[in-house]
């Protein structure tokens, strides 16, 4: 197409849009409406034409109907007129043929009618009008029915006046049967005396009336049945006419006939004004002529009425269409001119508002454009001269840090040519950048054999990955210089493809000798460690193994490199050991450990899945910038040790296990033993205390009754009685001491010898008793039970000084070896030093019962309590000197006694 | 003192040695008579609980067959009507853990028989006299006085 939108100007594509809009519109409505009009016109002139034919037919009716009123106004006169005929056929005998009709029209009827007799073959016999002489009604025979009819009744019957055929003359005829029925006998009134008077009621004006009311009408004829036009005495007819006439009165239907010359529409109509009683049948035929041209005229008006409505319409509608379009488009215009003047590089250029809200945020949009467009080109500018700053930079930088490098681009021909230059080339090959330019590059001094790398050099510059490689030189002296050479491509971002490269390198000779030596010695180090007789791992951080020795290898059961790569959990560390620990976390988390030594030991699993225990030394190895390298693992094997220690926990555990029994059993004992002796100690005393009842009874009340030496026996007896039960009482003790648990506190012993002196002070009365109490050092003591000590030791002291005027008790302790030694001493009677060691025993005494009281149980008590609290008791003694009782109490304690009765060393 | 028969002092003990030497102390007192005498724990709370006797004192001994000293003295303090009649418990044993329970029983005192029957003698009397004539009891307590 020609003309495409994007080419034409809006406000024409805007202005025939409304115009092909309201054209639409317009010719709609005008279509529309001339359809309507048209049919409106249409349906009234069919209703024109239905109106039309009905007044036709009712006018026509009520003409006829006026005319059958004012012939009947002449019944009465034909009724009067036929009775006296019917008499006059009497006076004739009833013989028609002697009737003389002419007489009788003069005298009885004065000439105003004419007379016909009817024969029974319907024909007229006799009149007076000759014309109509022998005239037979059959050929007529409807007629020649209604004749038939009247003949054989009585009556009256009146016709309707009608033009005779033939002379147009008006007529009115009346029939009635003689009263014989042998005749009919018939007055025809003539018309000249009516006709004026029926002059009034004419066809022809209400025919001009409705024809002239109807435009559509051309013509109106009204023909009789016998095709005589009403109203036209001197119609001519022509035969097809008459034919169609007759087909309508024949059918008594109407039809249509379209005239062939004129195109008209011609109707037919059939106006059935039969009337029984009368034998005429007056209908008619109407013929309507229609003609097409009125409504064609019409019809044509319209169109160009509607025509020019259109056409006016569609002007006004141009015009405005032309304004509208250009009122729109203006502001648009003026929108486009100025984004295309800032376009044009005038980015200040204002753009004038327009009262739109579409335009308004338009306006803003591109404003807020421009200004990011401006923000975007300072940007760029910005950029631009950073990046020359930086390539500045950098190339001061490679100066610095490399040996030599360059920087190159391709020229549109293909060729590599080198920009610049920075380092000192020279030092590294002893040519200058001038000289290696001249010999073509850097590639030129490539050692023939490394050729390789440098060609993956260019491979990765032309597809913009950067590349590191590292090759031999030759310097101008011809030696071999070993370079790290670097390159980085240079991406035209527009362009889409690399557009150069820089270069740089450094002379790694030295390096590589260190290399050498560093792989030799590690190789060294690695024998070093296969050679070992430890086991030797390098996990990596993740407890993958790295490195395993050959010694490990052996140890776990596996093949050379079998062990290499796989998580060290699953293979010689179990997933779970035998306690259940996840090993596997174990693991992780010694990796994870930051310190750097870490020793543990646990079990490991064999290939065969053997389990063995081994303390690990872990050590993180890191490299020179402290990235981890791994975890090295140095084991030793402790299986042994660890099944000794098994072994060792299990035997300790059955010994305390036994030994708990052992208590236990021994506990059991005391119990017994406790509820024993007090069970014993209870029943022995009640006897002893029968005993000495009722010793004592026969002593005081029987004793009349008795001899001295009888009452001497009596007394023996009572006191051998309470010697048993003091004896029982001090087994009891002792039994006790030996088995009551110690009370263990901080005392000071003063106090309790305080105390024993006061529950002796009874046995001092009357003697003279001198009792010195030293410093007594604190202790840790069960108090009742050392109490019992130096009420033994008091108590024995003073029993044995009995015999001294002047008793001297002495109480006091001393330190020896860094611990409280406590003593009581007396200046009693003392013994012999050699049987000291028997002094402690139970019922053990050196002096008999006779001299000095006692059951001999005392001291193996002191001796027991001592013991109990760790500590030792020994005497001192010189007959007739005085005795010296010392002990200690042990550890600060006093476990000694506990230790020994029941629990075990640790 | 009751001179109609009524039994003041209820004896609890299954030595019949220790009965007869307690009697006959008691006689020296003239107490003798007033002494009922059980022979087991069961005859005791029979005694009591049965025919309701209420003496002015019970001797209780500990070590009884049947029913224990310790369990009667037990039922003696938990009845509301015997609560108030004081018990001195008389035993042999000087167990230190008897005194505790009886204590803890609430036993108005306990006394250790002595060996010595002389000493055994002077307690006997000594508890005749103590609760007999020298101790109050409640007003409106055990018995109607």
């Amino acid at each position: 197409m020609p003309l495409s939108l994007r080419s034409r100007p809006f406000s024409q594509t805007l202005f025939v849009s409304i115009v092909a809009l309201i054209a639409i519109i317009v010719i709609g409505i005008t279509l529309v409406d001339y359809s309507i009009a048209e049919r409106n016109l249409r349906d009234h002139q069919r209703m024109l034409e239905g109106q039309t034919e009905i007044e036709l037919n009712d006018s026509i009716m009520l003409v006829d109907a006026g005319l059958k009123l004012f012939d009947d106004t002449m019944n009465g006169e034909m009724e009067r007129g036929l009775a006296q005929f019917n008499d006059e056929y009497e006076r004739a005998d009833r013989d028609a043929s002697a009737m003389n009709l002419t007489r009788i029209k003069r005298e009885v009827f004065l000439d105003e009618m004419d007379l016909y007799v009817i024969n029974a073959s319907n024909t007229i016999e006799f009149t007076t009008y000759p014309p109509d002489q022998d005239l037979d009604f059959n050929t007529q025979p409807e007629f020649a029915e209604y004749l038939n009819r009247i003949r054989n009744t009585s009556g009256f019957y009146p016709d309707r006046v009608v033009r005779e055929p033939g002379s147009n003359v008006l007529r009115k005829y009346a029939y009635a049967p003689t009263s014989d029925h042998r005749y009919i006998l018939e007055l025809g009134m003539i018309g000249e005396t009516f006709r004026t008077e029926r002059q009034r009621l004419k066809y022809t004006a209400m025919i001009e009336d409705i024809r002239s009311s109807n435009p559509y009408v051309e013509e109106i004829r009204i023909f009789t049945r016998f095709g005589r036009q009403v109203g036209n005495s001197s119609f001519r007819s022509d035969p097809t006419l008459k034919a169609r006439l007759d087909r309508v009165i024949e059918s008594k239907v109407g039809f249509d006939w379209i005239c062939p010359k004129t195109g008209d529409k011609i109707r037919y109509k059939y106006i059935d004004l039969f009337d029984a009683d009368y034998g005429t049948d007056l209908s008619m035929v109407a013929e309507l002529t229609y003609s097409t041209a009125p409504l064609t005229e019409a019809l044509g008006d319209l169109v160009w009425f509607h025509a020019i409505a259109a056409l006016a319409a569609l002007m006004v509608g141009l015009v405005t269409a032309g304004i509208v379009s250009g009122r729109l488009t203006g502001p648009i215009r003026g929108l486009v001119g100025d984004v295309d003047a800032i376009a044009q590089g005038d980015l200040e250029h204002p753009i004038a508002p327009i009262p739109a809200r579409e335009f308004t945020v338009l306006e803003t949009s591109i404003t807020s454009m421009i200004e990011r467009l401006k923000g975007t080109i300072e940007q760029l500018q910005q950029h631009e001269m950073s990046l020359s700053e930086s390539e500045d930079r950098y190339r001061r930088t490679l100066d610095l840090v490399s040996d030599y490098a360059f920087c190159r681009v391709l020229e549109s021909d293909g060729r590599w040519v080198t920009v610049w230059w920075a380092g000192a080339p020279e030092r590294v090959c002893q040519y200058t950048s001038d000289q290696i330019d001249g010999l073509g590059g850097w590639e030129a001094l490539v050692h023939p054999d490394d050729r390789a790398a440098l060609e993956g050099h260019m491979t990765a510059v032309l597809v913009n990955e950067p590349y590191e490689s590292a090759f031999r030189i030759l310097s101008s002296e011809g030696e071999i210089r070993w370079v790290s050479h670097r390159t980085m491509p240079i991406l035209d971002p527009l362009a889409g493809r690399v557009t150069g490269y820089y270069a740089a390198g450094q002379d790694v000779t030295d390096r590589k000798k260190n290399e050498v030596a560093l792989r030799e010695s590690e190789e060294k180090y690695r024998q070093l460690v296969e050679d070992a007789g430890s086991i030797i791992l390098r996990l990596g951080p993740d407890g993958t193994i790295w490195y395993v020795n050959e010694f490990a290898e052996r140890y776990f059961g596996y093949e050379p490199g079998e062990l290499l790569g796989r998580d060290v959990t699953g293979t010689i560390v179990p997933e779970l050991d035998a306690e259940g620990v996840r090993m596997g976390d174990v693991v992780h988390g010694i990796c994870r450990d930051p310190s750097e030594n870490f020793i543990h030991q646990n079990e490991n699993i064999r290939k065969d899945g053997s389990r063995v225990f081994i303390t690990w030394t872990n050590r993180r190895i890191v490299g020179e910038d402290r990235s981890p390298l791994g975890i090295l693992c140095v084991g030793n094997d402790i299986t042994r040790l660890k099944e000794a220690e098994a072994e060792n926990r299990r035997l300790y555990a059955e010994l305390e296990e036994r030994v708990r029994k052992r208590t236990e059993d021994l506990a059991a004992a005391n119990r017994e033993l406790e509820s024993f002796t007090y069970t014993v100690s209870h029943d022995l005393r009640s006897p002893l205390r029968a005993i000495d009842g009722y010793t004592y009874i026969l002593q005081h009340e029987h004793q009349t009754e008795l001899t001295g030496s009888a009452l001497r026996y009596l007394d023996q007896i009572s006191q051998n009685a309470r010697r048993m039960a003091r004896l029982i009482d001090d087994l009891l003790n002792f039994s006790r001491t030996g088995r009551q648990a110690l009370v263990l506190r901080d005392l000071d012993p003063a106090v309790l010898v305080a105390e024993v002196l006061d529950d002796i002070d009874g046995e001092r009365q009357g003697r003279d008793v001198q009792v010195t109490v030293g410093g007594l050092a604190p202790c840790r003591a069960d108090p009742a039970l050392l109490k019992q000590v130096f009420a033994n030791l008091i108590g024995n002291a003073l029993k044995f000084t009995r015999s001294r005027e002047v008793a001297e008790i002495e109480v006091g302790s001393f330190e020896e070896n860094g611990r409280p030694v406590y003593y009581v001493r007396d200046n009693g009677v003392g013994f012999d030093q050699k049987y000291a060691s028997t002094l402690f025993q139970v019922f053990h005494r050196l002096h008999d019962a006779t001299e000095y009281e006692g059951t001999g149980v005392g001291l193996a008590i002191v001796q027991r309590i001592v013991e109990r609290h760790g500590g030792r008791c020994r005497v001192e003694s010189e007959p007739g000197r005085g005795t010296t009782f010392f002990f200690t109490l042990g550890e600060e304690n006093g476990d000694g006694a506990e230790r020994r009765e029941g629990h075990p060393a640790g | 003192m009751e001179p109609n028969g009524e039994k003041d002092i209820l004896l609890v003990e299954d030595n019949p040695h220790d009965v007869e030497l307690i009697l006959h102390v008691f006689e020296w007192s003239n107490l003798h008579g007033r002494v009922r005498v059980v022979w087991d724990g069961q005859e005791a709370l029979d005694a009591l609980f049965e025919e309701k006797v209420r003496p002015r004192v019970i001797l209780l001994d500990l070590k009884l067959p049947k029913v224990g000293g310790l369990e009667v003295l037990r039922q003696i303090k938990e009845d509301a009507s015997l609560r108030e009649i004081p018990v001195v418990v008389f035993s042999s044993s000087a167990e230190e853990r008897d005194i505790a329970l009886s204590y803890g029983l609430s036993a108005n005192s306990y006394i250790v028989k002595p060996v010595e029957f002389d000493r055994f003698a002077e307690v006997v009397r000594e508890i005749g006299c103590y609760w007999q004539l020298i101790n109050r009891t409640p007003v409106g307590g055990s018995r109607p006085d």
